[in-house]
């Protein structure tokens, strides 16, 4: 039964790693990102969802979700659909890299969770019904923090090709096109994940009593993270720099907060 | 504090101490500072295995210490007078939320009049406006200045024309020497609202923490436990639904409350739900499935007390046995047989609603058992001249969580949530330009103050000031 969602997702994770490779290689020599890559992504994306499908056919739904492999190929789609967005405005931009080997990334650890099989509780993702939407919200805030970490990557490494603007009541400097794709992924993954957090709370105080399951508490720590990183940058508390970092941090609690979302 | 700081506020005495305590507390950068720290004690109380509810028990202390290799006792006792252990009780927790409240308020105090008059900018004239955006307020401000060759009525034309464009709304009042524009301006009011939230978040805490009381309690049918005073709960039925006898899925827990002699409240709750009474939350956290075992001599029909070997209580007639995963929990001793009953469950052959046992008798001291044989439930076993009868029934398990505190801080950070997707949905831009006469061209001069990303801001004023994207624009 988990035999195709392992065969599948490996080789959507693969295909999404060799669509990085030929991008950084091109990206490399200086050349535009060849229209392999694009295609590899789509095959990626074809593979991952036909082995979901596979899985949840076989477990039956809803069951097939309460598995933290479900809700990480999730995470690893939606990140995808992502990089689309992005490909669709500037193909070769070494953002769509990016944001592709994080996709892999989180395919990958899909795969890996689900050759563990670990037992978790289907009522904790799923139940009441409501909790569908809980889940459905947070994976896209998670996936939008992926994105604007993946994005905010390519800065942090290569600094030089951007240069913004900082302080209050600087003079404005050169500006590229391209920051509004950051900004547009910080923003989903603020809303997104605030109001994950406010369905996930409202349901623990209203419904289990219980506060301290690791679910809530990671996803806790990523909106906290996401608060401090977007806020904290919009309000000139923070330069982009840190802001950055702590996305990255949001990142890794967010994937933490997935694994967790049946638990 | 730097030395000349240090100077001036010894200087300064009192009222320097309270200038720099509120200049160091105004910083925006502390919010950030104080999210981080809770994102820290977090994900400690994840990493760190804390201590379980009523560690003073001597009971619960010590089953939570075998969990842990013997060569660690000494370290975790060293770690435990610095809370480490109780992050959730303690200082680490408890200072954080402190700080940010005095934080929050002060911001409050400090960003809430510039965020009201951001949000009814309109009443003013716009030089004024340029002069308050300049000043410390909520986000951040962009300046720019720039040279047109068109005349000044021309220019300003222009500028208010892009800015419409462009999604702003725009004011001009003093004729073409001035404009002010907006997006969102009500959104300021969210970064005021985000700071009260936080404030209310952390005060709720806090009092949650030391005046509201957390009550784990385990009722079994026909039993009770005290709630809080005087107030008793009493648990009369346990119904449950579902395939899986020892996971029900649903099920309902009718409940007294026993207020004073001969008076009583009934109460019904489903399972997994919560209501308020009489200013405690109670909820239905689960039920506990247990096995109900009793002893029966065969000849006189009296009964035989029975003894939980586990927790050192009174022999009992009546013994009621959680079906945990912990063997050691289903042994029962029967002091006068010199005999230990341990009841396992299996489910029914194919049938998984229905439950059956195994019991098993031990004499004396031996490990293996002389007699094991399968039971259904509510029937009996006969071992020894004994008969023993065996039943599946379920414990509720409650919390109470006394005192509304909780309610406080629910509020504050639903208002934090709910002030962040606006903020994301709708990001406030105020802009204020002021025009004057160059030679035979115009000199525009413009401030942007908003709370987004300040690069994309510079980006929309430079378009916005160029003079030659103007035509770009203009078509």
């Amino acid at each position: 039964m988990q035999g195709g969602f392992v065969a599948l997702g490996s080789l959507a994770a693969a295909a999404w790693l060799a669509a990085a490779v030929i991008s950084a290689l091109a990206h490399l020599r200086g050349q535009a990102a060849p229209r392999l890559t694009d295609t590899l992504a789509w095959l990626g994306m074809a593979l991952a969802a036909g082995g979901g499908a596979w899985w949840w056919t076989s477990a039956g739904w809803p069951d097939g979700l309460a598995i933290a492999a479900g809700p990480a190929a999730g995470l690893a789609l939606l990140t995808m659909a992502g990089r689309m967005v992005l490909a669709a405005r500037r193909p070769a931009s070494s953002r769509c890299l990016a944001v592709v080997a994080v996709a892999a990334g989180l395919q990958a650890l899909a795969v890996w969770e689900m050759t563990r099989g670990l037992p978790s509780d289907r009522e904790a993702v799923l139940l009441p019904g409501w909790m569908a939407l809980r889940t459905f919200t947070a994976l896209v805030g998670y996936a939008a923090v992926a994105v604007g970490a993946a994005v905010s990557g390519v800065h942090l490494i290569a600094p030089g090709r951007l240069s913004d603007t900082e302080g209050p009541g600087d003079r404005p400097a050169a500006f590229t096109t391209e920051s509004p794709i950051e900004d547009s992924a910080r923003r989903i993954a603020l809303a997104a994940v605030s109001l994950a957090v406010c369905l996930d709370l409202t349901r623990s105080w209203w419904g289990r009593g219980e506060l301290e399951r690791d679910g809530l508490a990671w996803m806790l720590i990523s909106w906290l993270l996401v608060v401090a990183s977007v806020g904290g940058f919009w309000l000139g508390a923070i330069k982009r720099r840190p802001a950055r970092l702590l996305l990255w941090l949001a990142l890794a609690a967010a994937v933490g907060a997935t694994l967790t979302l049946t638990s | 504090m730097s030395r000349e700081e240090k100077d001036q506020v010894v200087a300064a005495g009192w009222t320097g101490l309270m200038d720099w305590l509120w200049r160091a507390l105004t910083r925006p950068s502390v919010t950030v500072i104080l999210l981080v720290w809770l994102v820290v004690i977090l994900a400690l109380s994840i990493i760190v295995p804390q201590f379980p509810r009523h560690v003073e028990d001597p009971l619960v202390r010590s089953r939570w210490l075998a969990g842990f290799p013997t060569s660690a006792w000494a370290l975790i006792q060293q770690l435990q007078t610095l809370g480490v252990f109780n992050l959730s009780g303690s200082i680490w927790l408890r200072l954080p939320l402190a700080l940010l409240l005095a934080h929050a308020l002060l911001m409050l105090a400090s960003w809430g009049p510039a965020a009201w008059r951001c949000a009814r900018q309109m009443q003013q004239l716009p030089s004024e406006a340029l002069v308050d955006a300049e000043a410390t307020g909520p986000g951040r401000a962009v300046r720019a200045e720039e040279s047109w060759p068109s005349a000044l009525a021309i220019t300003a034309g222009q500028i208010a024309s892009r800015l419409e464009q462009t999604g702003f709304r725009v004011l001009s009042r003093s004729g073409a020497s001035s404009c002010l524009a907006w997006q969102w301006r009500w959104s300021w009011l969210a970064v005021a609202g985000a700071y009260l939230g936080l404030a209310l978040g952390a005060l709720g805490l806090i009092l949650t923490s030391w005046l509201g009381e957390a009550i784990d309690l385990t009722l079994e049918p026909h039993g009770n436990a005290q709630l809080a005073g005087p107030v008793n709960l009493a648990l009369d039925t346990v119904t449950v639904s579902g395939d899986d006898a020892l996971h029900p899925g649903g099920g309902r827990l009718e409940l007294r409350a026993l207020t004073g002699v001969g008076e009583s409240q009934s109460l019904g709750l489903a399972l997994h739900d919560s209501r308020l009474w009489r200013g405690t939350w109670l909820t239905a956290v689960g039920v506990r499935p247990v096995v109900e075992l009793a002893a029966e001599d065969a000849a006189t029909g009296q009964r035989v007390p029975l003894q939980p070997s586990v927790t050192h209580t009174a022999a009992r007639e009546l013994l009621r046995l959680p079906l945990t995963d912990a063997p050691d929990m289903r042994l029962a001793s029967v002091p006068a047989r010199n005999l230990t009953v341990r009841v396992d469950y299996q489910a029914g052959q194919g049938q998984t609603d229905v439950p059956a046992f195994v019991v098993s008798f031990y004499q004396g001291k031996q490990s293996s058992p002389v007699q094991s044989q399968p039971v259904a439930n509510g029937a009996e076993v006969a071992f020894d001249g004994t008969r023993y009868r065996v039943r599946l029934d379920y414990d509720a398990m409650l919390e109470a969580q006394v005192g509304l505190w909780w309610a406080l801080a629910a509020l504050g950070w639903g208002m934090v949530i709910l002030c962040m997707v606006w903020l994301a949905a709708a990001p406030p831009v105020i802009l204020a330009c002021r025009l004057t006469a160059e030679g035979a061209g115009s000199r525009v001069t413009c401030l942007a103050r908003g709370v987004c990303d300040v690069g994309l801001l510079s980006g929309q004023l430079l378009e916005l000031l160029a003079p030659g994207a103007g035509a770009a624009v203009d078509r």
